[in-house]
């Protein structure tokens, strides 16, 4: 009984794609498609790329904040290990380390209830 | 069989203090605003949401800033741990700076994350009608956020403490009997 109701649907399911290959395929192709963007879509929101990505509308101002360093530049990983390597090396430490003290530091109090207006006060009474 | 149930239902019960144990944790740790309080906070919530938005805005740039930064100077410090052993020179305690740098930069990542997810609820929820959810997540945020500044003083301190090292190796190096390395 059971075959036969399977038997019934394989063969319908043949006759329709015989009689009409190209919407099918065009309908397949539509639901593919639509469960990749599925998986692309839960892969930016789960993986934590939403949360970087200032190319979403509503960014413009922020994109001209950010820093274009050369994320590209390698560096060397075999010539010895001398005084004046040690110099090299530490002059371009020195210039990107001092580079992160112009960025936030998350220290400010930018929560506070003043600076939310939750005090009861604006943020500017009291100065 | 009884045996059976009685350990079951032993289980069942240690189960439900537990239960009941979190729950008065987390009862603790809810806020206890007053009426005023929540006044304020109702009337003026919206405005704190598009402050808050600004903020995560600002705080989404200096994330992206210094974890590019942190990425770089990560990348060079391996390549320059690399070079030790390429010349033959023990150096330990450089290795083990740069592998803290690596732990303390996954935590600033997932820290942020988490800080951003507080700022984000913070935002979404509705606070003319939740104003003791809403100053909980506020309150939740600002720990959040402390905890991604003691991330980021941490960092800078492994970098410092990473340079001091480096600068012992010179001196090491300018010596004529230099201890610690293996030729």
């Amino acid at each position: 009984m059971r075959h036969q109701i399977l038997d019934k649907i394989w063969q319908r399911l043949n006759r329709i794609s015989q009689n009409a290959r190209l919407p099918v395929a065009l309908a397949i192709a539509i639901v593919i498609s639509l469960l990749l963007a599925f998986v692309s879509v839960a892969l930016y929101s789960l993986g934590g790329s939403s949360k970087l990505d200032l190319s979403r509308p509503g960014y413009e101002r922020e994109r001209n904040q950010l820093v274009r360093g050369d994320q590209q530049k390698t560096f060397d990983t075999t010539s010895p290990i001398n005084k004046g390597a040690i110099d090299t090396f530490l002059k371009s430490y020195d210039k990107n380390t001092k580079d992160l003290n112009s960025f936030g530091d998350f220290k400010d109090q930018a929560l506070e209830d003043s600076d939310l207006q939750l005090s009861g006060q604006s943020p500017n009474q009291g100065l | 069989m009884i045996t059976t149930k009685r350990n079951i239902l032993i289980v069942l019960s240690a189960f439900l203090v537990a239960l009941s144990a979190q729950g008065t944790v987390l009862a603790d740790k809810n806020i206890n605003l007053t009426q005023d309080k929540q006044n304020i906070t109702r009337q003026n919530c919206i405005s704190s949401q598009m402050i808050i938005l600004g903020l995560q805005k600002r705080d989404e740039v200096s994330r992206i800033n210094r974890g590019r930064a942190y990425d770089q100077l990560s990348r060079q410090i391996v390549a320059f741990n690399s070079r030790f052993v390429a010349s033959k020179i023990s150096a330990p305690d450089l290795v083990s700076l740069a592998d803290d740098l690596q732990t303390d930069l996954d935590h600033f990542r997932s820290d942020y994350d988490r800080y951003y997810d507080d700022l984000s609820n913070a935002i979404k929820i509705d606070c003319k009608n939740k104003p003791v959810d809403f100053y909980q997540l506020v309150i939740k945020s600002k720990d959040d956020r402390a905890t991604v500044g003691a991330d980021i003083v941490l960092l800078d301190e492994l970098l410092g403490k990473y340079r001091i090292a480096c600068l012992h190796y010179q001196s090491v190096l300018q010596s004529d009997s230099p201890p610690g390395v293996n030729p």
